[in-house]
């Protein structure tokens, strides 16, 4: 190949994830209002000048409030995803690496677990341990361990029995060195294709359990809650419906381009 | 073949049995059980022993599930805890029917709109009309379903007094009003869910193009439509089985929230406010319901594969 075709699907997935990225963190020190404070004065109003997005029913910014609550979107998505790849790298990398048993018991969990839509589960498992951010958290860590074992797993089984591992063996390299410094390395992009696409099952997971009211509790902004409360005045001011949600479309958008552009090759 | 029907058969049961086992173990260790939340919290100790002994709660657990599988597989979930009088079995027979007839409208519209589009994706590939569709999917794919149907009430609802937000008719009561309602929370499940599909399918099918029976069959004077629909598609039908399957799940998970959102009153929206209010049985129950439905969809799947692809062998599944 000569010339390579620009990856645009990567470039717009990384602006994207960059711009809401960069605009959640700037939250955590600085919004153009408080999240919290109530303006009875400013109340459901449409977007202006001073409120980009307008203002909610108890006259919030609703800017702000997004700005805010991308930011815990993006924290419940990212510590869920990292609880699933720990746990799931290695259990995928045990289990494909020795086989046996405790393979077929591992392997028969995760495939049923698979089977289950994970909004499904995280409202079963949300059901036990009670609504909260915490909670959910914890729920959709463990329900995004399978995929990583899964897909480890098969790359381990690949690798196993090829020629590098082999002369390896003969070494005398010891198995965990064998799995993380050479067999791992091979499977990096199905690791990062499987982190962006639990990725966006989190985010949406995150935003449908607050829209049930079973995620995020107030007064923490959240995108989901905002929807569900935005429902209720749909009629008088459809902006504040609209924005939040626009914002979960371009989070898990982000996303999706990036997983594309990692497969272009 | 039915020695690996009969492997998928009990693998069925016994997943239903641990799911089951799960969630009773689950629900019986939560502090405060079923008779504390009957009775309120001030209730004394003697009276929580009373009704405790009433309702079977102080035998062993084990016991108390296997009478629990017992009553199940009869049909009796036991008694709603919100609701007192009225059994789980009363709750769910009027939420059943309206969620299953919400998926049943979701998945036609689905593969209406789907198959045809990803046939047009695939029979232009790399075209204008392939890469439209393409983006399109992209986009799509990436909107929540319950904000799709914020946005379709927004739409159909408020601006175009097309349906009444709220205003939902029982199926028992007037069928067709039921269908018209339920129209709009079906395309917020199904438009999300088609766009999925449309990219499996048209991924499914440019991989089978790629094998080299294609080019054999090319290369004997079939014309590029025959191949597509005579043999391509046949042997592009296995994946998209076991696809539908998973999709079909999803569109009832889709359900339970998009029934919150179009205040639909079918077995999500009762999951969703059984489990604000703690009340377990029905809980339990729906989780077992839509376990249920869950694994013997997929067991009808690995059955079908069988059928569909006689290269499986019963001892590779």
């Amino acid at each position: 190949m000569m010339r390579r075709k620009k990856n645009w699907n990567l470039i717009i997935g990384l602006s994207i994830t960059g711009v809401i990225l960069a605009a959640a963190i700037l939250a955590q020190f600085w919004t153009p209002y408080s999240t919290t404070e109530m303006d009875s004065s400013a109340v459901n109003l449409a977007p202006c000048l001073l409120h980009p997005m307008g203002t909610d029913n108890f006259g919030r910014d609703v800017l702000s409030r997004v700005m805010n609550g991308s930011g815990i979107t993006f924290l419940t998505a990212f510590t869920s995803v990292a609880i699933g790849a720990f746990f799931g790298i290695i259990l995928g990398a045990v289990t494909g690496y020795y086989g046996g048993l405790f393979d077929e018991v591992v392997m028969g969990v995760v495939n049923m677990i698979l089977a289950f839509p994970s909004i499904l589960l995280a409202l079963i498992f949300i059901s036990f341990l009670g609504a909260g951010t915490g909670n959910l958290i914890a729920a959709l860590g463990i329900l995004y361990i399978p995929p990583f074992v899964r897909i480890v797993r098969s790359e381990v089984i690949r690798c196993r029995d090829l020629d590098f591992v082999r002369s390896a063996k003969v070494m005398g390299v010891k198995p965990v060195r064998i799995i993380f410094s050479h067999i791992l390395p091979n499977a990096v992009i199905s690791i990062l294709s499987t982190l962006t696409v639990t990725f966006n099952n989190a985010v949406l997971s995150e935003a449908g359990m607050s829209y049930l009211g079973l995620g995020v509790q107030p007064p923490i902004p959240s995108l989901g809650r905002m929807l569900s409360e935005a429902q209720s005045y749909l009629s008088i001011n459809p902006w504040y419906g609209l924005f939040p949600g626009v914002v979960i479309i371009l989070i898990i958008l982000g996303f999706a381009l990036i997983n594309e552009g990692l497969q272009y090759k | 073949m039915m020695k690996y029907i009969t492997r998928k058969f009990v693998t069925l049961i016994i997943t239903l049995l641990l799911i089951s086992a799960m969630t009773f173990g689950a629900f019986s260790v939560i502090p405060g059980d079923a008779s504390v939340s009957r009775l309120g919290t001030e209730a004394t100790q003697e009276q929580i022993e009373a009704l405790r002994e009433e309702m079977g709660l102080n035998r062993p657990i084990t016991e108390r599930y296997a009478s629990w599988v017992f009553d199940a597989i009869h049909g009796d979930f036991g008694e709603s805890l919100r609701y007192s009088g009225i059994t789980v079995q009363e709750l769910l027979e009027d939420r059943l029917p309206v969620t299953v007839l919400l998926a049943v409208i979701a998945l036609i519209m689905m593969f209406a709109f789907s198959v045809p589009l990803a046939l047009l994706s695939v029979r232009f590939r790399n075209r204008w009309q392939d890469t439209v569709i393409s983006q399109l999917v992209q986009v799509v794919m990436a909107i929540p379903s319950f904000f799709l149907g914020i946005l379709l009430t927004y739409l159909f609802g408020i601006a175009l007094h097309m349906f009444q937000p709220g205003k939902f008719i029982s199926p028992s009561e007037d069928f067709w009003a039921s269908v018209r309602y339920l129209i709009f929370p079906a395309m917020a499940i199904a438009l999300p869910k088609g766009a999925m599909v449309i990219r499996f399918i048209r991924n499914a099918v440019l991989g089978e193009m790629k094998k080299e029976y294609v080019r054999t069959a090319r290369s004997k004077g079939n014309g590029k439509d025959r191949i597509l629909y005579v043999h391509v598609l046949r042997n592009a039908l296995i994946p998209v089985i076991t696809f539908g399957a998973m999709i079909a799940a999803q569109v009832l998970a889709g359900s339970i929230i998009v029934e919150q959102v179009f205040s639909v009153p079918g077995v999500g929206r009762l999951l969703v406010s059984s489990i604000s209010a703690r009340d377990y049985p029905v809980v339990q129950a729906i989780v077992i319901y839509i376990t249920a439905i869950v694994v013997i969809m997929n067991f009808a799947v690995d059955v079908l594969y069988q059928i569909a692809d006689p290269r499986v062998k019963g001892d590779q599944g």
